[in-house]
């Protein structure tokens, strides 16, 4: 087995081309039962690929940046970004300063708390090899295994003029989410314009509530009332040791209530 | 393999299978105030800055540090000449076991260089990678916030 530190995206590339190559962000995800049967370990870490920037008003965020520079970055920018609300309720510091951003979106863990965010934020990702090019996020989680010969460069978002709720169920601060429920609103004049609703962690890798989003978009943001929005929805979940799944179903439905509710709608 | 790491300020060459983890080739090469706790990235015994950064070294493989600059704690300070934040662990009661101090040092060290002045609450972020067994927490709180009055007086 042997290690390689590709310097830029085309010596990335070549090697992307090799049977049994393994990439390797720079994080904390790959077990050492899969390094010892890689034939060729792809690492990152040298790649320019190390930075959160906002052009023209899309956000960029490097494959090899970590969790805790995007956090550092939005509060420096004194931004109150989705992100950062879910970032910060994702691991602990030190794991923080070495989970990569690149390998979270590949992976998509839910203790990673970013699918729903980037989700609801429409992202994209840029990547190189077999698929090289620009995708939806959506595509990468629902098409992952034609993603494989990829790397992904780089995760991108328009800079939203939203209000959102982020919020995770877990039985200690420690603890790997449950599930997550994110909810994002373009509100316009107190009446919402678009909404995302995502459920991550249930049986499906994610739910979109759409039945939801349609009752709440062009409505007076204080005019909803979350117990009727959420009425009908019972998200399914499997059994796990934070709860039954029947019991995650109620809770959930509980999170995404009191979601709506911190974004300003009437009881 | 071999590869290059800056440990301490100092150039060294290791070998090692291309597998390994980071706390491991550390402790086969002397650097035994690196502990050995979980191996799974919880507890924090292992920590060490990677590039200024604090890292648990259980969940690094030693090959993506080649090259890269890499502080324990006996960087920090020693026995003879302790650094303020060792001192304030020692005069707060702070230290146990002793089998996460080198962890929790790194981690303080780490807070106040980004922020001389925490509140109880950034203490507690900054530490939540650092597990004391013998839950001693209030005391090591008490020693952050007494590290970062000596910090600020050395200064």
């Amino acid at each position: 087995m042997e290690w390689h530190w590709p310097k830029n995206l085309e010596e990335l590339t070549r090697l992307l081309r090799e049977e049994g190559a393994l990439i390797h962000a720079g994080g904390t995800a790959i077990r050492e039962e899969r390094i010892k049967s890689a034939v060729h370990v792809i690492d990152m870490s040298c790649l320019p690929l190390n930075y959160v920037k906002k052009q023209d008003g899309v956000w960029h965020i490097g494959a090899t940046a970590v969790l805790n520079d995007v956090i550092d970055v939005f509060e420096g920018a004194q931004v109150e970004h989705l992100l950062v609300k879910a970032l910060k309720n994702t691991a602990t510091t030190p794991l923080r300063n070495r989970i990569t951003v690149g390998g979270s979106v590949f992976l998509s863990p839910l203790w990673s708390n970013l699918m729903g965010p980037l989700l609801a934020l429409d992202a994209e990702v840029e990547v190189v090899g077999k698929l090289n090019g620009t995708h939806k996020y959506e595509d990468l989680l629902s098409k992952k295994a034609e993603f494989h010969g990829s790397a992904i460069r780089e995760v991108k978002f328009s800079d939203k003029n939203i209000i959102h709720y982020f919020d995770r169920f877990a039985r200690t601060t420690t603890d790997y989410s449950a599930f997550t429920v994110t909810i994002a609103l373009a509100v316009e004049k107190d009446v919402v314009d678009d909404a995302k609703i995502i459920v991550t962690g249930c049986k499906k890798i994610y739910e979109r509530l759409n039945q939801a989003e349609a009752k709440v978009i062009g409505k007076k943001l204080k005019e909803l009332t979350p117990g009727d929005i959420f009425e009908n929805v019972n998200v399914e979940f499997a059994d796990k040791p934070a709860g039954s799944g029947a019991y995650l179903t109620e809770v959930s439905k509980v999170f995404l209530c009191r979601g709506l509710e911190a974004l300003g709608c009437a009881r | 393999m071999k590869a290059n790491f800056i440990i301490n300020g100092k150039a060294f060459e290791f070998e090692f299978a291309p597998h390994a983890k980071l706390l491991d080739v550390l402790r086969e090469n002397g650097f035994t105030e690196v502990k050995c706790g979980c191996r799974e990235g919880f507890c924090g015994a292992c920590s060490v800055l990677l590039d200024g950064r604090l890292v648990n070294s259980c969940k690094i493989y030693a090959a993506s540090a080649k090259d890269r600059e890499i502080t324990t704690v006996k960087k920090i300070g020693t026995l003879h000449e302790p650094h303020p934040i060792q001192e304030a662990f020692v005069e707060a009661g702070a230290v146990q076991c002793g089998y996460c101090t080198p962890g929790m040092v790194l981690a303080t060290y780490t807070l106040l260089e980004r922020n001389p002045n925490p509140t109880d609450e950034e203490i507690k972020e900054a530490l939540d990678g650092n597990f004391c067994r013998c839950t001693g927490y209030v005391k090591i709180i008490d020693a952050v916030k007494l590290a970062a009055e000596k910090v600020k007086e050395n200064d």
